[in-house]
């Protein structure tokens, strides 16, 4: 077997534990949405709800909140399934520098392997782990919607929930390369997950303040978050080309300088 | 592989500097195939970083190091594929099992390992099967370091670097390794171990290099350093004697009222007169302990055994 794949399935092997536990929670988030949605629909609050809205929230949410199709499709913008996944991206993508503060990198790159292998490895790692996540929550919704959706409540289409899955694995997983390139340089777990927590932190604010604060507009744009624009894609927007463009150049050009850092470095 | 004239290690005007610490300085030493040598030195001296440029974990910074003719940074995907490597520090994951490490580095390693042969060295580590598929969190010390040889020499490699490979192992798997060590040397498996325990090196290796604040500071066979030392005189009497003036080339190591103890560089039948003048009880000529040579090379400035 090649031996990128050798320490994919090593690295898949000792975390798969976790990985079950986030997409368990992934899927049932999914269906806790469809569930409080049902309840509001049956109850009539949508109407409601949307009335208690400020009009900023509701111009840029395309009222996402108001329906029973908008609110099943927010569990894909939520801050809280945002931030657990981006958490998920960066804890896998500083893996290089826990091998390094383990020692176990004595073990593994005095076997004949490039080092660019280790960087790889995590990068497919990543990559499986990240699509794992969103078929989970796709998997979530789809079933959810089968069992829990009123006859009478208009229903999310697959394409726009499809859309919505791709646009959030490509933002986290260019969280994911970020923190790889942070993690070829340290030696530290910790230190790669504090730095791209609290920049990760900080470029959400950004993002957020840059939507609606013009002076802010132009900066945020060097947040990843500023691609991921979910609420447009619920008022039926096709996913971005150009947000997919981006987030997929930062993670290829993330995955080179990482490889490039890694590959000359004392290990 | 290259020609079996080429030596198995060659380290050429090596260095290496962190800042404006000099970890390694200009080490040149060549360790022929076959060979079994120690690489020795107090901890903090360079034996580790040393061996990490020769595992390609560090770059140096200056000089070369080569295995079996290959530079280890530009071939070193070539040059690890014949190395084994026991690290000083063993960095496991707790949640792996044992065969999970072996099977992990077997996978990796360039060669073919066989499972008889494996077999065959966890029997004789006394590492139990019952042991060997139990989680590492639940490992003792010594087990880890047995696993950690396995895992080193499982692919029969033509060259060993074992970092302090004794480090937490009882007295009698101690004693197996050596045995499973010179018999590796008699297969001509190239052996290029550091250690503390100089009886140890005393009995597996052919040479020797003393490496102090990153500089190579003693470079011969084990015979020959023995007898850097000189030989040991100890003089009972059997009453309280004056001193005398010794010979050239004789110096007291330890004077008491009733016992001496001389080191003599030279020949002691200069010595043997100015005795037969004197009540002795008792005489023993003896070589010193390697530990004893040694020791002077660790000190940060030599002085004459």
């Amino acid at each position: 077997m090649n031996r990128v794949l050798i320490l994919v399935r090593h690295s898949l092997r000792r975390s798969r534990g976790f990985l079950a536990a986030a997409y368990l929670l992934m899927f049932g988030f999914q269906w806790l949405m469809i569930l409080v949605a049902r309840q509001l629909e049956e109850a009539n609050r949508f109407e409601q709800l949307g009335g208690l809205m400020p009009s900023f929230i509701s111009q840029w949410t395309n009222m996402v909140a108001a329906s029973f199709r908008g609110f099943v499709l927010f569990g894909y913008s939520h801050p809280v399934v945002l931030i657990f996944l981006v958490a998920l991206a960066i804890s896998i993508g500083s893996e290089p520098a826990g091998e390094i503060e383990s020692k176990f990198v004595d073990i593994l790159m005095t076997r004949p392997l490039r080092r660019g292998a280790a960087i790889a490895r995590t990068l497919i790692v990543l990559v499986i782990a990240i699509a794992g996540a969103v078929t989970s929550m796709f998997i979530g919704t789809w079933c959810g919607l089968k069992v829990f959706a009123p006859a009478a409540a208009i229903v999310p289409d697959t394409r726009t929930i499809l859309g919505l899955a791709v646009n959030l694995a490509l933002v986290v997983l260019a969280w994911g390369a970020i923190a790889l390139v942070a993690a070829s340089f340290a030696k530290r777990r910790a230190t790669v997950t504090a730095t791209c927590g609290l920049l990760a932190l900080t470029l959400f604010v950004l993002d957020y303040v840059g939507r609606f604060w013009n002076p802010a507009k132009g900066i945020s744009r060097v947040s990843p978050f500023h691609y991921f624009s979910p609420f447009a894609m619920i008022g039926g927007s096709p996913l971005p080309v150009k947000d997919v463009a981006v987030l997929v150049a930062t993670t290829v050009v993330c995955s080179v300088v990482a490889t490039l850092v890694y590959t000359r470095r004392d290990l | 592989m290259a020609p079996s004239s080429v030596p198995a290690i060659s380290l050429l005007h090596l260095s290496k500097r962190y800042g404006a610490i000099q970890a390694v300085r200009d080490v040149s030493l060549t360790v022929e195939r076959g060979e079994a040598f120690g690489f020795l030195g107090l901890n903090g001296a360079g034996k580790t970083t040393t061996i990490r440029i020769l595992l390609d974990l560090l770059r140096p910074s200056g000089g070369s190091a080569q295995l079996f003719g290959l530079d280890c940074q530009k071939d070193s995907i070539r040059t690890r594929s014949m190395v084994g490597y026991l690290p000083g520090e063993l960095g496991l994951y707790p949640d792996m099992t044992g065969q999970d490490l072996l099977d992990l580095t077997a996978k990796l390693s360039g060669g073919a390992v066989s499972g008889d042969y494996r077999q065959k060295l966890l029997d004789r580590l006394e590492l139990a099967p019952v042991d060997v598929h139990r989680s590492l969190r639940e490992y003792s010390t010594g087990m880890k370091r047995k696993l950690g040889l396995v895992q080193a020499l499982q692919a029969d490699p033509p060259l060993l670097i074992l970092d302090e490979p004794t480090e937490g192992l009882d007295p009698l798997v101690q004693q197996t390794l050596h045995q499973i060590l010179l018999e590796l040397r008699e297969r001509g498996r190239t052996v290029f171990m550091s250690s503390h325990v100089l009886s140890e090196v005393e009995r597996l290796c052919d040479r020797i290099a003393v490496i102090r604040k990153g500089e190579i500071v003693l470079l011969s066979t084990v015979n020959e350093a023995r007898h850097l030392g000189g030989r040991i005189v100890r003089i009972k009497f059997r009453q309280t004697v004056e001193p005398i003036t010794l010979p050239q080339g004789t110096a007291f190591i330890d004077r008491q009222a009733t016992q001496w103890t001389l080191r003599a560089d030279s020949e002691v039948g200069a010595l043997i007169p100015l005795l037969a003048q004197l009540p002795v009880k008792d005489l023993e000529i003896g070589e010193p302990a390697l530990e004893d040579v040694l020791r002077n090379f660790y000190r940060p400035e030599p002085v004459d055994v």
